[in-house]
């Protein structure tokens, strides 16, 4: 490679010469190797099958990827098990997750040992978690303004994506929340199993 | 540089696939590894606007059945037209309506723990001790005396449910699941069976296919939250 790239340097006409021979006799050499080897097709792997199952594989996964409308596992969120059969729709989401609470997978306020701090807790009963109502209601707003561009209905939907362990109270409070955002229709989500598992009778 | 570029192009060369390859290499174990291998569905609730959160300041219609289910540690409080129920048999009279199984069990420990474990990473362990939590649950009552208000009062959809502050959310989607359909059979006296029965089906006229299609029968469909103070 360093003799390729010094001969655009610009050299003598000899050692252009030297150069060449040099390449001549090393193609030689190469070939004189490979004959030994007995046939050429032997020596490479050939991995043009191969390539094509990686394409393939690599849309499919792409596709599946693109598809998922809601994200039930995380590293601190895993939503329970149901048998509901509902599919779920794309639409605004709010998660309760361990450690934190999102809209639209951005993040809302902490959650500590399955609570949110006092301090952002308001309203009759404790049930109104301010942070949370701010970031629903510009969340509502910005969906009522494309669902008025596009010419739809606005629907009061919302996906809680709340893991399995999420206290009840905190549960109500999202929910409250929420409703205070006008937010009335909620979905839960939830991972499809049978009703054995459920039991504790059969596999997962 | 004219005779570069012939030199080039005397080397006649398979396209060199490797930093494409490498690519594809990589990006297929990632994707693998974000794709989750479970359905994900979901259950639809409806809570009016303002929030039902404090008991409903509405008189009680003696006629309506106004079903509600408390969950608690120790079992389902069931309410019915505005009185709870008194404990089935086999349950301490000062007690839920229907009570856990194994009284025993410290629920309030066990569920702190799975909780702990939990946030801890220890998602397995957690879940390993919520589950048993909940399988202390009798849904199986709880579903038979569903299904009992259910012929008495046979259009009633609506439950409402409320629990203690510290209920996983897991045992409010179980107790969905267990009110929403009916099952083969309206009353069952062993687990296994009542866990392995399938939902009584019925045909329905589909308005978008204009289809008859089939149908799960609903038993409490509809439920609604409330607080329980």
């Amino acid at each position: 490679m360093t003799e390729e790239n010094q001969s655009t340097g610009g050299f003598g006409k000899e050692e252009e010469e030297w150069i060449k021979a040099q390449r001549a006799r090393e193609a030689e050499r190469q070939k004189r190797k490979s004959r030994k080897g007995g046939g050429d097709d032997t020596g490479a792997v050939n991995i043009n099958s191969l390539m094509d199952i990686m394409v393939i594989m690599l849309v499919f996964l792409l596709k599946s990827y693109g598809e998922e409308p809601i994200r039930a596992m995380d590293e601190d969120l895993k939503v329970p098990r149901s048998n509901s059969l509902v599919t779920p729709e794309d639409m605004m989401t709010v998660s309760v997750t361990r450690t934190e609470i999102l809209v639209n997978d951005r993040w809302v306020v902490d959650v500590r040992d399955g609570e949110v701090d006092p301090s952002h807790i308001s309203g009759d009963g404790d049930l109104r978690i301010e942070p949370l109502l701010d970031s629903l209601t510009t969340a509502v707003e910005r969906s009522r303004e494309e669902s008025e561009i596009l010419g739809e209905d606005w629907e009061p939907h919302i996906t809680v994506i709340a893991d399995q362990i999420t206290r009840h109270r905190l549960l109500l409070q999202v929910l409250f929340t929420a409703t205070e955002a006008e937010l009335s229709d909620f979905r839960f989500a939830i991972i499809q199993t049978t009703s054995e598992a459920l039991g504790g009778f059969g596999g997962d | 540089m004219a005779r570069k570029k012939r030199d080039e192009i005397g080397q006649t060369e398979d396209l060199d696939l490797a930093p494409f390859m490498n690519l594809v290499i990589i990006l297929i174990p990632l994707l693998l590894l974000s794709i989750v291998f479970m359905e994900v569905a979901i259950i639809q609730v409806q809570m009016p606007l303002g929030g039902s959160a404090t008991t409903d300041s509405e008189e009680i219609d003696e006629e309506k059945l106004d079903l509600s289910i408390t969950m608690s540690n120790s079992g389902f409080y069931i309410s019915a037209s505005g009185a709870i129920l008194p404990p089935i048999e086999g349950c301490p009279t000062e007690g839920p309506t229907i009570c856990v199984k194994d009284q025993g069990l410290d629920m309030e420990t066990l569920l702190d723990e799975a909780r702990q474990r939990m946030l801890a990473g220890n998602l397995e362990a957690g879940e390993d001790r919520m589950e048993q939590a909940l399988l202390n649950y009798n849904f199986r009552e709880l579903y038979n005396m569903l299904t009992g208000f259910k012929a008495d009062f046979p259009d009633e959809e609506a439950v409402r449910l409320s629990a203690d502050s510290d209920i996983p959310f897991a045992l409010t989607v179980r107790v969905m699941d267990v009110s929403r359909f009916m099952l083969e059979e309206e009353s069952y006296d062993d687990d296994e069976a009542f866990w392995a029965a399938t939902f009584q089906t019925e045909m329905d006229y589909d308005e978008e296919t204009g289809r008859d299609v089939e149908r799960p029968v609903v038993l409490f469909g509809s439920p609604a939250f409330a607080v329980h103070q």
